[in-house]
């Protein structure tokens, strides 16, 4: 046997598994799709019905809901509000973090990392209480600080990765040219890691958009976002199958199309520091 | 223009010493190279006139002042970075103007100095090009552009021409050393390369790493024509010429050395030696064809035909021998054997235990 061919049986194995796994995680997908489009008594019809004219009916009721239009712009406000200030406070402390000498910098990562790992309802519980205290509980605003406490430690580590890319000696060459630390990190860092700060903004951006626990803890109803406002289909008494299939396939548009725009930075956000 | 200085300067990066008890003084309008093998702390050195590297004792004088502890902006120096260390997000023109923007200079100004510039290094095609766009030399051009745009006391350049192509990497020395006459401007270059130093330095300052006891790194601080002719210690005679000067080690008898049948007279300081390390540069030795009295017989091991020139390699009582020669030798075959002899007017003495130059009175 030839190593080609031996090659290309791999090849086929890798392909055949790749396929597999494909349509494990696209099949739900689909499958809901298929209930967003189907009356009620073709989306529970057994067996399952195959062909079937699609109705637009359920999206229509969705988009007429007024609280999930609601909560799909309050997501949209979130999400812009929570990045702005991740970016705000993580670029500083990533380019910082990025100078060896400063002291306690190993610790100081290890504690960001960490805090990253932690579950979202330790979050919840203590700052429901303070929330309710200063009037911050069901507040978009309110949100959007605690969604930037929950993406800080990730934003500083990407852009940490991010700016030790950028050659040192482009931060001394400005320097004799009088620059400042400011000047430096805004015309100089900030411009070359901008397909990083895409790349974290993506990622953060869709991890802020499906983020559950800490939404369901701390909104009511004015701050309700777009995972809740799916959900919130789910009736008393019977739940709405075909309206909240709608409403996830309306909530996985905007990150779709995010991904397939952003594609070659998420990728490339994903893989920074691997090669070199 | 300034004249830049080192007093008794020592560099320390941790625990580690780089830099050991320094004293330099470049002139007003001097072409200084600092030359060196790696670790020998030449571009630490250059760093610390920029302010770049902390100095951890003694004193960095420019024109009389102490620069110790001056901001690099404020040291009216400029550098070229090795890497260039272009903007890769601005145009040549954002990269020549970004000090000028930050000196906040009228927009006008500003515009006829990126021009003025652009056009003596011949970049006026390029100027909304990227540095990614642009070749090596090109790029070159533009940190040097940059560094001229600073009107600087002192210029550093931190080995501007290894990154280019050996044809272009010559036609920039000449044109780096034209800008020079023209600019007299102090320079400080730092290089490996012997070449560029030989060629670019008013004077060469040859330095060594921190090794077994040495009490400074500055082994010699002269002309091209002084450290080549009359190197100070065994470290710049190996060190500056190529290929390297022979050394032989040879053992003292009536005030002679002893060179295989050869007897060399020494010089006064060198006769109570029990040895004497004998250098003399490829060039110089005398090859006896047949069975003339000679030093000591040598086996030809290797030879490289350059054309030009003729280096052969010789194995021989005496250790190594390298030969140059502008002719090809007529016995130019491997495993041949012939008859080396020193030429006694150019040799070079030293004391091979403090390994400094013995001078011929």
């Amino acid at each position: 046997m030839s190593l080609l061919s031996k090659d290309r049986r791999s090849l086929g194995l890798a392909y055949a598994i790749l396929t597999l796994a494909a349509f494990a995680s696209i099949f739900p997908i689909l499958w809901i799709i298929g209930i967003s489009l189907k009356t009620q008594v073709d989306a529970f019809a057994m067996p399952p019905k195959w062909l079937f004219t699609p109705i637009w009916d359920n999206y229509a009721k969705v988009w007429a809901t007024s609280g999930f239009v609601k909560a799909f712009f309050n997501s949209v406000w979130v999400s812009l509000a929570s990045n702005l200030l991740a970016f705000a406070i993580g670029i500083p402390a990533a380019y910082a973090l990025n100078r060896r000498h400063v002291p306690g910098r190993a610790v100081i990562l290890a504690w960001l990392l960490l805090s990253y790992m932690l579950p979202e309802f330790l979050y919840v519980i203590p700052v429901y209480g303070v929330f309710q205290q200063i009037g911050l509980y069901d507040n978009v605003f309110g949100l959007a600080l605690i969604y930037q406490a929950f993406t800080l430690p990730f934003t500083i580590w990407m852009m940490r990765a991010f700016f030790a890319e950028v050659p040192y000696a482009l931060t001394e060459a400005a320097m004799l040219e009088g620059a400042g630390k400011w000047r430096i990190l805004w015309t100089i860092y900030v411009p070359i890691a901008a397909p990083g700060i895409a790349a974290t903004a993506i990622l953060n951006t869709i991890k802020i958009w499906n983020e559950l626990a800490i939404a369901l803890g701390l909104t009511f109803d004015k701050a309700q976002t777009i995972t809740l406002a799916v959900a919130g289909f789910r009736g008393y008494a019977s739940i709405d199958w075909g309206a909240m299939s709608a409403a996830a396939i309306i909530e996985i548009l905007p990150m779709l199309a995010f991904a397939v725009l952003a594609q070659r930075q998420i990728v490339g956000g994903l893989s920074v520091g691997a090669v070199k | 223009m300034a004249a830049v200085e080192f007093r008794n300067v020592n560099i320390e990066f941790g625990a580690a010493q780089v830099v050991k008890d320094l004293n330099l003084r470049v002139e007003d309008g001097e072409f200084v190279v600092l030359v060196g093998p790696s670790g020998c702390g030449k571009s630490t050195i250059l760093r610390s006139v920029a302010g770049l590297v902390g100095i951890a004792s003694g004193d960095l004088l420019s024109d009389g002042a102490r620069m110790n502890d001056k901001e690099p902006a404020n040291r009216d120096v400029a550098m070229v970075f090795q890497s260039y260390a272009l903007y890769p997000h601005m145009t040549v023109y954002k990269n020549l103007s970004f000090g000028l923007r930050i000196r906040k200079e009228p927009t006008a100004e500003i515009d006829r100095k990126v021009r003025e510039v652009a056009e003596l290094v011949g970049l006026t095609a390029h100027l909304q090009k990227r540095p990614a766009a642009m070749s090596g030399g090109q790029r070159q051009r533009v940190a040097l552009a940059r560094a001229i745009l600073r009107h600087p006391g002192v210029f550093l350049f931190d080995e501007p021409l290894s990154n280019l192509d050996a044809e272009f990497r010559s036609s920039m020395r000449s044109e780096l050393v034209r800008f020079h006459r023209r600019l007299k401007t102090s320079m400080i270059y730092v290089t490996h390369d012997q070449t560029e130093a030989m060629t670019m330095g008013d004077r060469i300052a040859v330095l060594a790493p921190l090794t077994e006891g040495r009490q400074t790194n500055l082994m010699q601080y002269a002309t091209p024509d002084e450290i080549y002719h009359r190197p100070a210690n065994l470290f710049v005679a190996r060190f500056i010429g190529s290929p390297r000067m022979n050394v032989f080690t040879c053992k003292v008898e009536k005030g002679q050395a002893v060179f295989g049948t050869q007897r060399i007279d020494l010089p006064p300081a060198a006769r109570g030696l029990a040895k004497v390390a004998l250098g003399q540069r490829p060039e110089h030795l005398h090859i006896i064809e047949g069975d003339a009295a000679a030093g000591v017989t040598g086996t030809l091991e290797h030879f490289e035909n350059l054309g030009h020139e003729y280096i052969g390699q010789l194995a021989s009582d005496a250790g190594p021998i390298t030969l140059r020669r502008a002719e090809t030798i007529s016995v130019a075959q491997i495993g041949a054997t012939f008859g080396v002899m020193l030429d006694p007017g150019r040799l070079h003495f030293f004391d091979p235990a403090t390994e400094l130059r013995i001078n011929q009175p």
